[in-house]
């Protein structure tokens, strides 16, 4: 299994290999080369080798024809067959003599059947016992001889095996020559980015500074200039879960000290009245501290989301559900919710979504005050191009001076619930700004129901082009 | 009233029951997935109390084991999984209703009771109206034999309107019967609804009743 993978990984890493790559690259582009001039070069041997065995042969065909006695015709009926004498080569050519329709005289070599059957002047390839022949045949038709001289081209490929021997080897010196220069300037490039990672490598965990471009190769450069990018990302997260942590530890001492308070008292107490008095604010104070902790959550959820999934989500079906949640809480304010929803496709995230419905309506169940009416409406709008979310209140509403930075984290307005014991943590709008943002939808604070309260309507574009803006 | 308790943590389970007996429930616990589904074998529990972070199985699959036997017992699911994605996948499951941690005891008891009541009085054989029949035991809608997939929210819609067939049936009782709302929320939802069904199963099904509610079948207007 082990050496399976292994072998595996090795064969992978060899295919992304550059050296591997390269030389591959350049020992085809070397062989393809090769045979291109080795066949060029055949070819114009040949015809080159041709023309001069084929004057060698005319030579000897005329030489042989020469030292003929006139009268061979006439000899060629006795026993008697001079040795005709050749020039060079002669034991690598047969002839053979005609005269008188009889082979009268022919070389040890040569064959029994005319070499040229036709024995017309002139050349010929041809092929006779296996062997490819060139022949010549020259007549003297004064003497009534005739001669033929042949050869096998077998000389001519001995010849020919020998020139590409020595292309052979000149190739391959080159290409080792060539593989051994690849091998080593690549090997040399990339020493900068082994350097690059054993500098990572020994990096702390958190070291996010932006790795050196100068030594690398400018090949390598954009992605090193992305990783850098990258790096600076993951640092501003950093920053950002850094800033939660303080942020969240602050917020959640606070209340906690103050359930202790209570707590302490209600042991304390002399009075069924004061225990009783000292729960109910220690009650309090928990429910406090619990939708603190679930803002602080959503908080870090949507801190950390990357752009999450978007899918069509209805809103509607969605506000059903946490309208309902937040009853028992309207209930206990004696507050009327009013909900008109329209079905109202977006493309988003479900947990994002939700996270922004819920902190708006629990934030205007909170400041719409006692008795109060909250209307939530979505849907389609005449004018906006999506669907537009409403959630108003006729509670005492938010200065217009103020209203820009109810949105930022830890803002409290001046006119808020000023009793202390129901404190806003100055989160929730801030999460519903964050979610919005990443759906790219635009929000607009207004005047609430009858010109009171606060309005907040979140207009989602169309499902087709919502490209959030991150 | 008895009730199963499927709760991992110990003093929370402990709590809880103590509440919950005092509102003259008995109350049996299950600290795993394990011996809840021990415990729903055979069982004669009017409710049950379901945490989702249970060690080893999650309390999903105690709803799906549940559920897959066409054991129509209200379970209200009680988690820290506060995720709406989480919450949805909860009752597509089949579960009745969804309350999250930390909950007041008090919201707790009135969805368990709203729970409650929805699911009394409920008849279990299969409704029909036409070409249309609603399964309750199944949940499964089907027109002219060709099941119709129709939302949870819908479905209790459209269950109320086939129990009550012949009689009118106003918006409030609809919200109470899908929501177990008290009245504090005003809402246009059912019409939404009441809207979906007609899309999905023809318009001749449900009657509106100009200023009262919905009618399914009895008199023609």
């Amino acid at each position: 299994m082990t050496r399976d993978w292994m072998a595996h990984h090795r064969r992978f890493h060899m295919r992304h290999s550059l050296r591997w790559r390269l030389t591959k690259a350049l020992l085809l582009c070397v062989v393809l080369a090769f045979l291109c001039w080795k066949g060029y070069q055949s070819w114009q041997l040949t015809r080159e080798r041709t023309g001069f065995w084929d004057a060698s042969l005319r030579e000897i065909a005329g030489q042989i024809l020469e030292s003929m006695p006139d009268n061979l015709a006439v000899l060629a009926q006795t026993a008697q067959t001079p040795r005709p004498r050749t020039g060079r080569d002669d034991q690598k050519m047969s002839f053979q003599i005609w005269a008188g329709g009889r082979n009268v005289v022919y070389s040890p070599a040569a064959p029994a059947a005319p070499m040229k059957p036709d024995f017309a002047d002139g050349y010929a390839t041809r092929e006779i016992g296996g062997k490819t022949w060139r022949v010549y045949s020259l007549a003297d038709p004064r003497r009534g001889i005739i001669v033929q001289v042949g050869r096998t081209q077998d000389m001519m490929a001995a010849e020919f095996s020998g020139w590409v021997r020595v292309g052979l080897i000149a190739a391959a010196q080159i290409f080792v020559l060539f593989g051994l220069v690849a091998w080593l300037v690549i090997g040399r490039s990339l020493r900068q980015v082994t350097a690059l990672r054993k500098t990572l490598l020994a990096r702390q965990p958190l070291d996010l500074t932006p790795l050196p471009l100068a030594p690398i190769p400018t090949e390598l450069q954009p992605l090193v200039e992305a990783f850098n990018h990258q790096l600076g990302r993951v640092d501003e997260a950093l920053q950002h879960e850094r800033r939660f942590i303080a942020d969240a530890a602050h917020e959640l001492r606070t209340p906690l000290a103050v359930l202790t308070a209570h707590a302490d008292l209600a042991l304390r107490a002399n009075t069924a009245e004061e225990k009783d008095a000292a729960l109910q604010r220690l009650n309090a104070g928990v429910q406090r501290s619990a939708r603190l902790s679930e803002q602080l959550l959503d908080l870090a959820r949507l801190d950390s989301a990357a752009a999450g999934e978007r899918v069509p989500v209805d809103l509607s079906e969605l506000l059903v559900l946490l309208v309902r949640d937040i009853e028992t809480l309207a209930r206990e304010r004696r507050q009327r919710i009013t909900l008109n929803a329209e079905p109202a496709m977006v493309s988003g995230d479900v947990d994002q979504l939700g996270i922004l419905l819920r902190n708006l309506l629990d934030n205007a169940v909170r400041y719409a005050g006692e008795g109060g009416t909250i209307a939530v409406s979505c849907g389609p709008r005449a004018g906006a191009p999506g669907v537009v979310l409403q959630v108003a209140d006729d509670g005492p509403g938010v200065p217009a001076a103020e209203r820009e930075r109810i949105f930022d984290r830890f803002f409290r307005a001046s006119n808020g619930n000023g009793n202390g014991h129901d404190r806003g943590s100055g989160i929730g709008l801030s999460l519903v700004a964050r979610a919005a943002r990443s759906h790219g939808a635009r929000i607009e604070v207004g005047d609430g129901i009858g010109g009171r309260g606060l309005s907040v309507t979140v207009y989602f574009p169309s499902v087709a082009n919502n490209a959030p803006d991150t | 009233m008895n009730l199963l308790l499927v709760e991992d943590d110990a003093m929370l389970a402990e709590a809880l029951r103590a509440g919950l007996e005092r509102h003259g429930s008995s109350v049996d616990w299950a600290a795993d997935a394990g011996a809840a589904r021990a415990a729903l074998v055979d069982h004669g529990y009017d409710a049950v109390l379901l945490d989702l972070g249970l060690p080893g199985s999650s309390g999903l699959s105690v709803l799906a084991a549940l559920r897959g036997r066409y054991d129509t017992t209200p379970v209200l699911i009680l988690t820290a999984r506060d995720k709406l994605s989480d919450r949805i996948a909860g009752l597509d499951a089949g579960a009745d209703d969804y309350i999250v941690k930390p909950f007041q005891p008090d919201e707790l008891y009135a969805r368990l009771r709203a729970v409650l009541r929805r699911s009394q009085g409920r008849v279990s054989p299969v409704l029909s109206y036409g070409e249309v029949t609603l399964d309750p035991a199944k949940r499964l809608v089907t027109r002219a034999d060709k099941p119709v997939q129709v939302s949870a929210h819908e479905f209790q819609t459209l269950m109320l309107l086939m129990e009550r067939q012949g009689r009118v049936t106003t918006r409030e009782q609809l919200e109470e019967a899908v929501y177990g709302s008290s009245g504090t929320i005003e809402s246009n939802t059912i019409a939404v609804y009441v809207h979906q069904l007609r899309r999905k199963l023809g318009d001749g099904v449900i009657t509106t009743v100009h200023g009262y509610g919905y009618r399914i079948g009895g008199p023609q207007p």
